[in-house]
């Protein structure tokens, strides 16, 4: 079997790789940044989360997916070891990372807590597991330990012993599959230890996909729910694959592929609208998924070897049985066919395909077109340096001199200019900040007094529903209006920003106008020339930071009689001081940016048109005893100089053409 | 009376039951919520990094009295850059100067040959700051009370150093090595108003021509000079 999206992005990654060592050989980028940028490239991973409840299939799939062979025994990964890690290894192996004292401590806080809340079962139902470990359990907290995939089922199995105090496990193995990928299986839900539940978001959140395994007999149950709400919260839209997992199971019972789909898709679009129902931002994460039906079981048929499913009793009786109830499956691509195995890699691909390999060869290889102009860039400078110092050595010396005593006082009173310019702009930014600051804050404000007073009293007949409905649509249209008001605010602050830029780079142009007509007479045009292609840069790629303003509301949710409206209050309170805190970070991220490019101006300026400048027309002025033969000397080296550039540019339109290769062609 | 009485108290019952469950409700979504924020202090620090990606400018202290700038508000992180470019250009002037000042008794070749030495060394010297400015955060205190700054504030740096920034390690870093850049910017700045005259000079010792060469190394005792007023006069103000 092909393992696409996987195969796809080794492949990708090499040939970043050779683009690189390439460059490096063109002498464009050197030994450290290679090294850099090769030991990055090798970090890439992708990163793919599996979500599920236990006994969906998830081993099985992983199985399929990644090991071609049944590796993951079933049921390694049951909801209270909460990530189990794949990624590659040298060698087989699992490490165990166990529990800290404190975080041990906090579990046991947790179960002697008086609520009946899930997280206290779950944290009660761990600490009697762990009764029968209990002398071992002082020894084994806060520590790592290797063991052999044989031994897997103590540390994660259903009845393993040291299940809990089991972290994570990473297992290792050595395929090829592995090399560039790292698989995430976080099973556990209503996780009572706060800083495992934290990590298995985290990594959700960074993953490139997760897929959900759902169970075709039963998708979306309240188990399901729970799950989703959970752990699938953060993770954004776009990179979700939900798989119906069993489909074999549904088939035993509906008879045809058709109608058995037909009933997973009813069943996920029901699932779908109850889920809309209770929450908004869970409903958008899925409501694009197409569900994919899968029998991972037929996978691992199709994937395995004969050899190895023979060997296996179980495994072969399983093969026999699929085969003798369903006909259609009689050779292994049969297997692979009817099992969706290929339709979830296709879904992997694309989603990949929209973002992650973009960024892999957009992150690596745009800094090293970046080096590409860059050299171009010298290589010009180069030309106009030569060039001026031809031209310099048609005038008389006196001329000469004059000319750099001329660019000694331009490049002082320009220097002098953008100086004070940076003051004042400064100082604009500031009082701007402030000024908005006051007016959005005059926004808040004014929004919170009417929340408060329109917040009214819970009636003594009032369900707790039926008020929270009340207030949930008194707060929830107002904080739209209110956070469009604001936004458009920040807009204007930014366009205000930008222009300010664009004036500001607008009055370097006229300055040094100015200046170079006061100062200088023939070298003006090329300062002029020069002072442009720095300028441009910054019309050209500067934006200011976009902002978001939007601060996630966990859900109003409202209670006890008397006590009602006070904790309302208090949560929008909550709630407005955490926008309030966000909109100062856009400000002064916008502001910081701004005066930051400006000061990069001047550095530039300085540096890269008045500093090169006065070195040719020194030249010029030292060389100029023996003009006849420096012209002639000049002359050469501005042809080798053509000559470099152009080979320059003939690899940076090769490197281009090879990215659109990579990203559109061949991706 | 009878029915009205026991229908008062049972609606009596009602409202207790009612109150019984919302304040166990209550207690149960405060008990959660406290789990939640305790559960805050176990989270990785990365985590917490991510979504406010900014760091103390009080983190920089050490920086900012090396270099002599006063921690007035977040520009004055553009004073540090523009002092870091001053004191590389600084450093360069320095070493120059020290050649020349050594210089009694020698011959204008042998301090020729000896400027164009410390140029040439000093062009392909690595003046990395880096890991000084790293230990230097490392040292800086978190002071609440100091602003915030935002990787914005490095713009437009890290694209042109090709550096990546995820999280507040990356964001030190980043610092570290654009600062680095800066001071290093600073000493080809300063290497370059030597350039033409180092040149040159090589060219004279090929020629013999030695009043040429007394004329350069002239020039560039007088431009050390000159840049030494510059530099310490943008330092005063």
């Amino acid at each position: 079997m092909n393992n696409n999206a996987l195969d796809r992005f080794g492949n990708l990654k090499e040939r970043v790789l050779s683009i690189i060592e390439s460059s490096y050989k063109d002498g464009v980028i050197n030994e450290v940044d290679r090294d850099s940028l090769n030991k990055n490239i090798e970090k890439e991973k992708l990163k793919i989360g599996v979500v599920g409840q236990i006994k969906y299939g998830k081993s099985t799939l992983l199985n399929a997916m990644i090991f071609r062979n049944q590796i993951l025994p079933v049921a390694s990964t049951p909801m209270t070891a909460s990530l189990s890690y794949i990624t590659y290894g040298e060698e087989e192996k699992v490490e165990v990372e166990f529990f800290s004292p404190e975080e041990w401590k906090e579990l046991e806080e947790i179960a002697r807590s008086n609520n009946n809340g899930y997280e206290v079962q779950a944290a009660k139902e761990l600490l009697e597991k762990a009764d029968g470990i209990k002398g071992e359990i002082g020894n084994l907290l806060g520590k790592k330990k290797t063991i052999s995939m044989d031994k897997i089922g103590d540390y994660v199995g259903e009845s393993g012993k040291y299940v809990p105090i089991c972290k994570a496990l990473k297992i290792y193995y050595p395929i090829e599959n592995l090399r560039d990928v790292e698989f995430v299986d976080t099973p556990g839900f209503n996780d009572p230890i706060v800083s495992r539940e934290a990590r298995a978001k985290e990594f959700l959140s960074e993953a490139d996909v997760v897929i959900v395994v759902l169970y075709a007999g039963r998708p979306f149950d309240k188990t399901d729910r729970e799950l989703m709400f959970k752990k699938i919260r953060n993770i954004g839209t776009g990179k979700v694959v939900v798989v119906m997992n069993k489909k074999d199971t549904v088939f035993d019972e509906e008879g045809t592929e058709e109608r058995a789909l037909q009933r997973i898709n009813e069943e996920f679009r029901k699932g779908l609208e109850e889920i809309k129902s209770q929450d908004n931002v869970m409903y958008n994460v899925f409501k694009d998924s197409r569900v994919i039906p899968l029998s991972s079981l037929w996978a691992l048929f199709g994937v395995m070897n004969s050899e190895d499913i023979n060997k296996d009793e179980n495994l072969k009786w399983y093969y026999d049985d699929q085969r003798k109830k369903f006909p259609f499956l009689k050779t292994k691509d049969d297997f692979i066919l009817h099992s969706g195995l290929k339709d979830l890699e296709k879904k992997i691909d694309e989603i990949l395909r929209k973002d992650k390999y973009r960024i892999i060869v957009n992150k690596h290889l745009s800094f090293i077109i970046g080096k590409y102009m860059e050299r171009i860039a010298v290589e010009d400078s180069r030309l106009s340096g030569l060039e001026m110092e031809k031209e310099s050595l048609s005038k008389s010396l006196e001329t000469i001199e004059k000319e750099l005593e001329g660019l000694n006082k331009l490049g002082d009173e320009f220097g002098k200019f953008i100086g004070e310019k940076i003051i004042e702009i400064e100082e604009s930014v500031k009082r701007k900040r402030e000024e908005i600051k006051e007016e959005i804050g005059g926004i808040l404000d004014a929004y919170l007094k009417n929340f408060i007073v329109s917040i009214p009293e819970k009636g003594l007949f009032d369900t707790h529903s039926s008020y929270s409905e009340k207030c949930n649509s008194i707060i929830e249209g107002g904080i739209i209006d209110m956070k469009n008001e604001i936004s458009k605010k920040i807009s204007k602050y930014r366009e205000n920003k930008i222009q300010l830029l664009k004036d500001f780079v607008y009055d370097v142009r006229l300055k040094a106008n100015e200046l170079a007509g006061k100062y200088i007479s023939y070298s003006s045009s090329d300062f002029q020339k020069m002072l442009e292609e720095v300028i441009k840069l910054y019309d050209e790629s500067f934006i200011l930071p976009e902002f978001d303003i939007d601060v996630e509301s966990s859900g109003w949710w409202f209670f006890g009689t008397g006590r009602a409206r006070r904790e309302v209050v208090n949560q929008i309170k909550d709630h407005f001081k955490d926008l309030g805190e966000k909109i100062k970070e856009v400000l002064v991220k916008l502001s910081q940016s701004l005066v930051s490019t400006i000061v990069s101006v001047r550095e530039k300026v300085n540096n890269e048109v008045i500093n090169n400048i006065k070195k040719s027309l020194k030249r010029a002025k030292k060389n100029y005893d023996e003009r006849k033969e420096r012209i002639s000397e000049i002359e050469k080296e501005m042809n080798e100089v053509e000559k470099n550039k152009e080979s320059i540019n003939k690899k940076l339109e090769s490197i281009k053409k090879e990215i659109y290769m990579l990203m559109e062609v061949n991706i | 009376m009878k029915k009205w009485l026991s229908r008062k108290v049972g609606n009596l019952y009602i409202s207790i039951g009612k109150s019984l469950v919302s304040y166990g409700y209550y207690f149960f979504k405060k008990g959660e919520n406290l789990a939640k924020e305790s559960g805050e202090t176990v989270v990785t620090p990365e985590t917490i990094e991510k979504e406010n990606l900014s760091i103390y400018l009080s983190r920089l202290i050490e920086i900012f009295k090396r270099y002599d700038v006063e921690m007035k508000d977040d520009y004055s992180f553009m004073r540090l850059r523009e002092s870091i470019l001053i004191y590389g250009k600084r450093y360069v002037i320095t070493q120059m100067k020290e050649v020349i000042e050594k210089s009694d008794g020698k011959s204008s070749s042998d301090i020729a040959k000896e400027l164009i030495n410390k140029y040439n060394e000093l062009f392909k010297e690595e003046n990395s700051q880096y890991n000084r400015y790293k230990k230097e955060i490392a040292a800086g205190k978190i002071d609440k009370n100091s602003p915030l700054i935002y990787p914005e504030i490095l713009y437009p740096y890290p694209k042109k150093l090709g550096l990546s920034i995820n999280n507040r390690a990356d964001f030190e870093d980043a610092i570290c090595k654009v600062l680095d850049h800066i001071y290093n910017i600073g000493i080809k700045e300063a290497l370059g108003t030597f350039e033409v005259n180092i040149e040159f000079i090589e060219k004279y010792l090929k020629q013999n021509k030695e009043k040429s060469v007394e004329k350069e190394i002239k020039e560039i005792s007088e431009k050390i000079n000159n840049l030494l007023e510059e530099i310490s006069a943008k330092t005063n103000t």
